[in-house]
């Protein structure tokens, strides 16, 4: 499929879509196939960055053994516990161990298909979608905009203002205080850009040079996923190990 | 011709600054003239510019008083599509750029004009085949160099067809020939419209001009007639005392920030203790790259730069920046501290040096562009480095600060210090370097001085 048929819009929607069992249901097989459908399924519509993805999911690996050894060792027991297994002087129970695993892979699919989706999403054609197709105000879609454009201009201003002071001398090369002129900095940039886009006439009314409207496709795609989870969610309920916690 | 501009007792002053900016009397900009606008640095032309956009007192805030109409009315009630008809460049051309790509850049006030989008891109075709900027259209915003944003900054507004275009130094950071034919061409197809331009390079508009204006630090407004005005300034040359052995060796330097499109190809240079070396070339030649290869900001993909006989890569950083200083082209890229008296360890001498002395206890941010440079400058000075490198020190200047600045750069010359100077403006290159090379096509080629 063409990745350009696929409003981002759609794209956003369906990460929810995928986003919100992922939330509720207590079944760690479940999520994992949550996960591996959302991945597919992005997979068949636009061209990943795997090398960043395979950055994000060597540092994810950190967070995750910590998330499963401190379930692990604190989880609460019921009185229906069984000891596991045993390491050292450690009794490890199936309550525990069903939890850590459970807690992991939550966290792992939450932040595996956010991540994913969002470098699946072009940010500038979103906002324009939204601002086209949703009726989103334009003096907020602009400010969107520009408020996507200040996250690389506060990276190069954070990096300006290390070398202004390494070019100085001045040792506050990693310093927490380089915070408040980058944030001053980037006040300064959303000055600009205000007054660029009044200079420019900015208003409601106005033309769209690029199309982002909903197709045929996005229809497809999102009737598709749609019906994907629910032949799953119902393959789990009838199989009664699906579990749902909505309170 | 008619009146389209009226200005009377206008005066403005900045929040948190002390000082307010006079325009003393009526004066007026007729329709379908083109005014130049001149003074000395930090007089308000920007200001004054900001008042004729509409801009002042409410997008940019501070205390007005006295009146701006245009045609007859106060500009301050004119509606948001009206004050689109008037187009504004501003004087930091990277201030203006909104968009991701080039494209979005250039269409953004046309969509905001209602054109139909077939006009918009055959517009956007047809101008950016006139001005040569054909390559720019698919590039990234970020990509491109300080004289490239100038030319979209410029189109831009040209594509928005406005009624009155207020400029702001449009030339500033254009090389010589891309100043000249931008100028020739603007003459070609900008007709009946009111422009107003403050500029300090005067050689490239004496055949578009029809009136002239002066505004003194005092606010006092004076016509100037244009036969009085030297469009084409030389400065005298400087007598350089002699140099002293090679500090600086740059052989086959190779770079590239994407490999399908190298920037520097096998660059040679050697230069000499005491030197004053001129770089000129066209926009996006890699002019700054080859400044920050020196400053070892950036690395190169090959080649060698030694500095006093070490390797570049062999210095820590320390070591390095106590020989080399780099004056960036954005001089906002030095600021660090709250004051301008602060930025140079509250020197008050240098400050007066650089005629910054009434502003020593401004937030540099706050100071007019010419102003930022100057203390840019000043920090510089402040700096006892043996190699300085410097990115279009002479921006938004006037003749006098230039003067000023010719005159130091004799003293350091003759206490042996050394200078590569990447700038457009040629008369000012002419009178203080000891010879001018051109970057072209990745290498350095020497080049006549006048």
């Amino acid at each position: 499929m063409n990745s350009k048929k696929i409003n981002d819009v759609s794209i956003f929607f369906i990460a929810l879509l995928y986003i919100l069992p992922a939330l509720f249901a207590e079944n760690s097989v479940f999520l994992l196939l949550v996960c591996a459908l959302a991945f597919i399924n992005l997979n068949l519509v636009r061209n990943l960055n795997y090398k960043f993805l395979g950055i994000f999911l060597l540092v994810l690996a950190i967070p995750l053994i910590s998330v499963f050894i401190s379930v692990l060792i604190n989880s609460k027991l019921t009185a229906n516990s069984q000891v596991l297994f045993q390491i050292g002087s450690r009794l490890i129970y199936d309550t525990s161990w069903h939890n850590a695993v459970f807690l992991t892979v939550r966290t792992f699919v939450l932040s595996f298909i956010s991540v994913s989706y969002l470098l699946g999403i072009d940010y500038d054609d979103f906002v324009y979608s939204l601002m086209r197709n949703l009726k989103l105000p334009v003096s907020i879609g602009f400010a969107l905009l520009a408020t996507f454009n200040a996250f690389s201009f506060m990276r190069q201003e954070f990096q300006r203002i290390r070398l202004a002071y390494k070019m100085r001398f001045q040792k506050k090369k990693l310093s927490l205080l380089l915070i408040f002129p980058v944030l001053v900095s980037a006040g300064r940039y959303a000055y600009y850009a205000g007054l660029s886009m009044e200079s420019r006439g900015l208003q409601a009314e106005r033309t769209y040079l690029r199309k982002h409207k909903f197709t045929f496709w996005d229809t497809v795609l999102i009737l598709s996923n749609l019906v994907l989870l629910a032949i799953l969610v119902y393959i789990f309920w009838e199989k009664g190990s699906l579990q749902l916690r909505l309170k | 011709m008619s009146e389209l501009y009226k200005i009377k007792d206008f005066q403005f002053q900045y929040p948190n600054s002390k000082s307010v900016l006079v325009y003393s009397g009526t004066n007026f900009i007729n329709e379908n003239e083109t005014l130049l606008l001149r003074g000395p640095s930090g007089s308000g032309k920007s200001t004054l510019l900001y008042a004729l956009k509409g801009f002042l007192p409410n997008t940019i805030y501070g205390k007005m008083t006295g009146e701006v109409l245009f045609r007859n009315q106060s500009i301050s009630q004119l509606s948001r599509k009206q004050k689109a008809q008037i187009g504004f460049l501003f004087q930091n051309p990277a201030a203006q750029m909104l968009s991701r790509t080039v494209w979005q850049e250039l269409a953004f006030g046309m969509e905001n004009l209602e054109f139909a989008a077939y006009q918009i891109k055959e517009k956007i075709t047809e101008y950016a085949k006139i001005f040569g900027i054909g390559e720019l259209l698919s590039r990234q915003v970020s990509e491109l160099s300080g004289g490239e944003k100038q030319k979209i900054a410029l189109l831009s507004i040209l594509l928005m067809q406005p009624q009155v275009i207020l400029f702001d130094e449009p030339t500033a950071f254009l090389d010589p020939d891309s100043a000249q034919h931008f100028i020739e061409v603007f003459n070609q197809i900008v007709h009946n419209k009111t422009i107003v331009i403050v500029e300090h390079n005067l050689q490239y508009l004496q055949k578009v001009v029809d009136r002239s204006l002066w505004i003194d630090n005092q606010g006092i407004v004076q016509q100037i007639p244009l036969q009085q005005i030297d469009w084409d300034y030389k400065f005298p040359k400087l007598q350089l005392v002699s140099t002293g052995k090679t500090i600086l060796e740059i052989s086959e330097l190779n770079f590239a920030y994407k490999p399908e499109k190298p920037i520097l190809t096998g660059l040679n240079l050697e230069v000499k203790q005491g030197e004053i070396v001129g770089i000129v070339g066209r926009n996006g030649a890699g002019k700054s790259t080859l400044l920050k290869l020196l400053a070892a900001i950036l690395k190169p993909n090959s080649g060698k730069i030694v500095v006093f006989g070490k390797k570049i890569n062999k210095y820590h950083y320390k070591e390095l920046y106590k020989l080399v200083g780099l004056l960036f082209q954005n001089p906002e890229n030095h600021f660090l501290y709250e004051t301008a008296a602060k930025e140079v360890q509250n020197d008050l001498t240098v400050l007066a040096k650089f005629l910054l002395k009434n502003s020593a206890n401004n937030n540099p941010f706050n100071l007019s562009e010419g102003e930022k440079r100057r203390l840019s400058l000043a920090i510089q000075q402040k700096l006892e480095r043996q190699i300085f490198l410097w990115d279009e020190p002479t921006f938004g200047q006037d003749r006098k600060n230039k003067e000023i600045l010719i005159e130091l750069l004799a003293k350091m010359q003759k206490a042996g210090k050394t200078f590569i100077i990447v700038s457009h403006d040629r008369p000012f290159l002419d009178a203080v370097c000891s010879r001018i090379l051109a970057l072209k096509d990745g290498k350095l080629y020497e080049q006549q001085k006048d």
